[in-house]
């Protein structure tokens, strides 16, 4: 039976994905949404408070869980013992890395994605990141400036809910917010000491609902987000866009569905999408007029890449050569640790209970001058510590006995710590092509990674390190140690860039609207389409950028650009 | 035996200890699993999972026979038939870089082991937990209550409750 032809067709459901189909199904189209893995259910998902003496392992997992998956090494964070035995992770998909690099992609196929298990970090970019090549001269500009971007930042606030204050700060422009998280004690300590160095420390943008919101309950403060929220009360598309969507009742979702390329026509425009049925093993084809894809950054590009046809022999709306170039991370890793001898003894206080960046450091170099520093453009730094979940901090502590277990108590609010958010300069060394031999499971060709860190982001990460030393004096603190080495690439899940937007079709993939250049029927709504990597989060930059898109595509689609089904 | 060096680093006092907590249950379980708690190396596959497992588990086990061999060329008798002080001055040795001597690495890696799997075992059951106050334990707060002392920034007004004393020898 041939497949019903749809509006639209939606790759990925997860910030940008899950965006996109929610505004596209609300504006009437009919909408095909495409998700390579099954339903999330946070009812058996999630943590649901369970505390680590629920699990079988505390929390180390069976060690031969992936025995006989394509891809066996773990996810640390959003993939624990909690989510075990529930498939929202894909292991079964392997991909490469090139000689030299050690690329670490994590791939949440579950509905909603990596955006259900997301940081909730949601700084607005500004002109100092769209327009930095003006300011530095190295690389491009973003094709927009941030007054166009503004009202869109707006929108996504206003539907997420941001929690933070208004800042005046040159390096991020302030929005739209809920009331802040309150400070901890270990909050107001470290701010002292970064006051003395001249380091910002202030509240982060937070989405996290400190007040309810649109329908969406208020925080609960068990402190289990980052293994996804029981009740929604930060934005993820399991409980925001997927919902909305299917309240419109012009929503198609079909789960299980790793969708291979993207169909054309004989004029080499897009018609729809081959996918792989997980379960059967059978490859499908749906049909659609336009096609978004949000399939998270370089799973996009992988598709792309590999819907060659006549017309696009390297790839489709890959005239430029562009496609899966400019792949940018953000560096992160552990500057400094240590502990707050203040805290000492004091009882143990809730400073974990929102699990969420509280405060950061937002940018604080090369603000006057875009060269003060050896690196240009800048990074920011995240602190946490307190109360944890486990008393981490055991090894620091010498001996055993009752005078080793008080000790343990006596540090337990003490220990804090950083990690640094550092933005990777697009490198001609680092993109992502097809393995020109190995398939996955499924017969498709698979990905391969090809990134080292350059000078500048590894600049950046011996400042901080600096910094650190200054600041635990300047606070009164006592450093542990620091990381040897910043983590591997992929660590942040912040990658963008492989299909860059620009103005000029020779040096992009997209355009100001996310719409390929060379096919203008197909759009992309996740961060590939970012030209560059900044200091800040992607997450609510993505949703911003979708709903612009979604906005631009339904005003081709009045103006009869594309017709509908 | 891991009963009782788990309850020699992790005592009851004032909270429940390691035995009550049942670490000595774990600690079986994560050897027989060979699931290690601690250890560097990078795990990307199964095989080094399996691999780590094996090593760790391999390490515990000789680090057993390494404690009764010790005790019984120095005391005359297995690990669990010395004296008190006997087994504490071993413990002693093998916790302290003060006290650290050439020949006894297997033993220290024992018990680098042995304490890692009691603090975990310990600290992830609801009684290692309360012992310490963890607030995670509630799991519904009407809003965040933050720093309760915001006026005095830097917090110079905390006193640590009790003594220093210990602290600062332990430090020295």
């Amino acid at each position: 039976m041939p497949m019903k032809m749809f509006d639209a067709i939606v790759v990925g459901t997860g910030a940008g994905g899950g965006t996109a189909m929610k505004i596209l199904c609300e504006a009437g189209l009919q909408v095909c949404a495409i998700n390579s893995g099954p339903r999330t259910n946070p009812a058996t998902d999630y943590r649901r408070h369970r505390q680590a003496y629920d699990l079988k392992y505390r929390g180390y997992g069976d060690p031969l869980r992936l025995k006989g998956k394509a891809h066996q090494e773990p996810y640390s964070v959003e993939e624990s013992e909690y989510s075990e035995g529930r498939d929202l992770f894909e292991h079964d998909v392997a991909y490469s890395n090139a000689p030299g690099t050690d690329w670490y992609w994590k791939r949440c196929k579950g509905t909603g994605g990596k955006a259900n298990f997301w940081g909730r970090s949601s700084a607005r970019f500004g002109d100092i990141d769209f327009k930095a090549a003006d300011l530095d001269g190295f690389g491009e500009n973003w094709p927009v400036d941030y007054a166009e971007i503004s009202p869109w930042f707006s929108k996504a606030e206003r539907y997420m809910g941001v929690a933070s204050t208004i800042q005046n700060r040159p390096s991020n422009p302030d929005g739209e917010y809920l009331p802040p998280m309150p400070w901890r004690c270990l909050d107001y300590i470290i701010q002292k000491g970064a006051e003395k160095i001249g380091v910002p420390y202030l509240p982060d943008r937070c989405a996290q609902l400190t007040v309810a919101h649109n329908g969406h309950l208020a925080c609960h403060y068990c402190g289990n987000c980052s293994r996804g929220c029981d009740v929604g009360s930060f934005f993820s598309p399991t409980w925001f866009t997927i919902p909305e969507a299917e309240a419109t009742k012009n929503l198609t979702l079909l789960t299980n569905a790793l969708v291979r390329g993207v169909l054309v026509d004989e004029n080499g425009m897009a018609k729809g999408v081959a996918y792989v049925d997980r379960t059967t093993r059978k490859e499908v084809e749906v049909y659609a007029k336009v096609i978004v894809l949000a399939a998270s950054c370089v799973e996009t590009a992988h598709i792309m890449l590999n819907s060659k046809s006549r017309h696009w022999p390297s790839g489709i709306a890959n005239s430029s050569g562009q496609l899966g170039r400019n792949l940018c991370d953000h560096l992160y890793g552990g500057p400094g640790y240590g502990y707050l001898p203040q805290l000492l003894g004091q009882p143990a206080t809730p400073d974990n209970i929102a699990d969420s960046t509280v405060t950061w450091m937002p940018r604080w170099q090369n603000l006057k001058n875009p060269r003060e520093e050896k690196f240009i453009r800048g990074y920011s730094i995240y602190m946490g510590g307190g109360c944890g979940e486990f008393p981490g901090h055991y090894g620091q502590i010498e001996g055993f006995g009752s005078k080793y277990k008080r000790e343990i108590k006596r540090y337990y609010p003490t220990p804090v710590g950083a990690l640094i958010q550092a933005p990777a300069l697009p490198s001609p060394n680092n993109y992502v092509d097809i393995d020109p031999e190995k398939k996955d499971i499924f017969g498709i060709p698979q990905l391969r990674f090809h990134y080292e860190w350059g000078p500048n982001e590894l600049q950046m990460w011996e400042h901080s390190k600096q910094v650190m030393i200054d600041l635990f004096k300047a606070m009164g603190g006592e450093m542990w140690g620091a990381d040897a080495e910043p983590n591997r690439p992929g660590t942040s899940l912040h990658e963008v860039g492989v299909c860059k937007m620009g103005s000029n079709p020779k040096t992009s993939v997209t355009n100001k609207w996310a719409q390929a250049h060379d096919v203008p029927n197909l759009y992309i709504c996740d961060a590939s389409i970012f030209p560059t990597i900044t200091d800040k989060t992607t997450t609510m930059p993505i949703v911003a950028f979708a709903m612009r898109t979604c906005d631009h595509m339904l005003e081709n689609f009045k103006k009869g650009v594309h017709k509908r089904a | 035996m891991v009963e009782h060096v788990a309850e020699m680093i992790i005592p009851e006092d004032d909270t429940p200890g390691a035995k009550q907590a049942g670490v000595a249950e774990f600690i079986d379980f994560m050897v027989a699993n060979r699931v290690p708690v601690s250890g560097s190396r990078d795990v990307r596959s199964t095989e080094d999972a399996i691999e780590m497992g094996k090593e760790a588990q391999a390490n515990f086990l000789l680090g057993i026979d390494w404690m009764n061999a010790r005790c019984l060329s120095e005391f005359g008798h297995s690990f669990l038939e010395c004296t008190p002080e006997q087994q504490n001055s071993l413990l002693e040795e093998l916790a302290y870089k003060a006290k650290f001597r050439p020949t006894t690495e297997v033993g220290r890696e024992f018990f680098r082991m042995m304490r890692d799997y009691t603090v975990v075992g310990y600290y992830t059951t609801k009684v290692g937990m309360e012992s310490l106050g963890y607030p995670g334990l509630r799991t519904v707060w009407p809003k965040m209550p933050g720093c309760s002392h915001p006026d005095d920034p830097e917090h110079a007004h905390l006193r640590e409750p009790g003594s220093t004393m210990a602290f600062q020898r332990s430090k020295s």
